[in-house]
């Protein structure tokens, strides 16, 4: 039943999802095998099953008060247009809403820091240095990364997913979704979903019932021609026993706080890596 | 420029010339580093990551920008690769450092001062020391004052006028 069921939806909705701008139905005046050039306006294909998919999901995450979850990351790097390669991470991160949070992150090159957030401060850290950056951010967790990313292009992967005002913040955004199929991901027979908006394409693979955690995102920058991917595997602990202290930062011996350099003032561009003569 | 493509080529005893024609399909072609060069390594314009939101706040969107990139301090990892790669793009006693930029192991601190405003994902492997001046943390490597900072997720370190 499932299956008939993902195969009409698919057949319904892949094309429209994969070419929105092609119209299914038979225009009046042409024949029915008028070839398929795209209309003048796009019509968009937003799978109401896939919209509401994303809604109940991003409900649900909101109802949360206390989670951790482990991410599993595979991100991929362009190098000089065409050559990707894959970099590693994975992230540990503790949430208790609406403004604590601790995020360990190990990864390749060297990416090792733990971002803490205690509804007043932002600190990123870095181990291996002991250096340990601070922001003023008095608000949420949803607040405070985006100011951080704003500020600093200090990303949070899932921040999507895990921090929203609203859950339109996920849907207003789309030009097409559909249902893709039902997918295992770890221990869940999860329903696969695919979306676009006008920057990216991405994928959530869901879990059903009453617990609509997503278990893999996939995300495609389709604006860069080599259309690299971020692909997180993600297991979830509903039940976590947190204490203050947990999202404390607490600077250790022979830590020294630096400054966190705003993105817009990066301006090295090969030329100045030559020394002065 | 020419002269630096040719002394990677010549050092990595790889079959690059014909790639350092410009080509954007060769990572050799953007490397603007090489042997005995004791400057630091700077961030190249050609690494792009793939976007790992689905909204973006970045007010730099549009950017290269990476976030995440190597936090390289005082490493003396020698890695001599030999994966053949758009005919060789590691090896010859390059390391890959995440930038698409070979970086010459062990490298010393050099006596050349580097540009102010320069940014740098690593120090020079060794000579430097650290200083706390007015209450700022630098690295003084040579003649060069690093001061780390951290931009886009990750420690960077941008020459300073001697503080």
């Amino acid at each position: 039943m499932r299956k008939s069921r993902s195969v009409r939806v698919l057949v319904a909705v892949l094309p429209a999802l994969i070419a929105p701008a092609l119209v299914l139905s038979v225009r009046p005046g042409r024949a029915a095998t008028q070839p398929a050039t795209p209309p003048a306006a796009a019509t968009p294909a937003i799978a109401p099953e896939a919209k509401d998919a994303l809604t109940r999901m991003g409900a649900f995450i909101k109802s949360l008060q206390t989670f951790s979850m482990h991410q599993d990351i595979v991100r991929e790097q362009v190098i000089n247009g065409d050559l990707k390669v894959q970099k590693s991470s994975t992230a540990d991160v503790s949430v208790r809403q609406p403004s604590d949070l601790k995020s360990e992150v190990h990864g390749d090159d060297d990416r090792n820091h733990t971002l803490f957030f205690d509804g007043k401060v932002l600190t990123f850290y870095v181990p291996e240095t002991k250096y340990y950056a601070q922001m003023d951010a008095p608000g949420t967790t949803d607040q405070a990364l985006k100011a951080a990313e704003t500020r600093y292009g200090l990303e949070f992967p899932t921040r999507d997913l895990l921090f929203m005002s609203s859950t339109d913040d996920l849907t207003k955004d789309l030009t097409a979704a559909g249902f893709v199929g039902t997918s295992r991901i770890g221990d869940a027979d999860t329903e696969h979903y695919a979306y676009r908006t006008a920057d990216i394409d991405y994928q959530l693979w869901i879990q059903p019932g009453d617990k609509p955690l997503p278990r893999r995102l996939v995300i495609t920058s389709k604006k860069l021609p080599a259309k690299p991917q971020y692909s997180a595997t993600l297991t979830w602990d509903l039940t976590p026993k947190f204490d203050d202290a947990l999202f404390a930062f607490q600077p250790p011996e022979g830590a020294t706080k630096i400054a966190f350099s705003a993105s817009g003032s990066m301006k090295n561009s090969p030329t100045q890596a030559q020394p002065q003569k | 420029m020419n002269t630096m493509n040719r002394r990677i080529t010549a050092l990595g005893g790889l079959a690059i010339a014909s790639a350092v024609a410009v080509s954007a399909a060769n990572p050799a072609a953007a490397y603007r580093g090489g042997v005995g060069r004791a400057a630091p390594v700077n961030r190249p314009a050609n690494v792009q990551d793939a976007r790992s939101n689905i909204s973006n706040h970045n007010v730099n969107a549009n950017r290269n920008t990476n976030v995440n990139r190597n936090v390289n301090v005082n490493q003396n990892v020698n890695v001599n690769r030999n994966v053949d790669v758009h005919g060789g793009y590691y090896g010859g006693g390059y390391r890959y450092d995440g930038w698409g930029h070979p970086v010459a192991a062990a490298v010393a601190v050099t006596a050349t001062a580097v540009a102010v405003g320069t940014f740098a994902a690593s120090l020079p492997s060794s000579g430097c020391s650290g200083v706390s001046i007015g209450g700022i943390a630098y690295q003084h490597c040579g003649p060069n004052y690093y001061q780390p900072v951290v931009q886009g997720g990750t420690t960077q370190y941008v020459v300073v006028a001697p503080p």
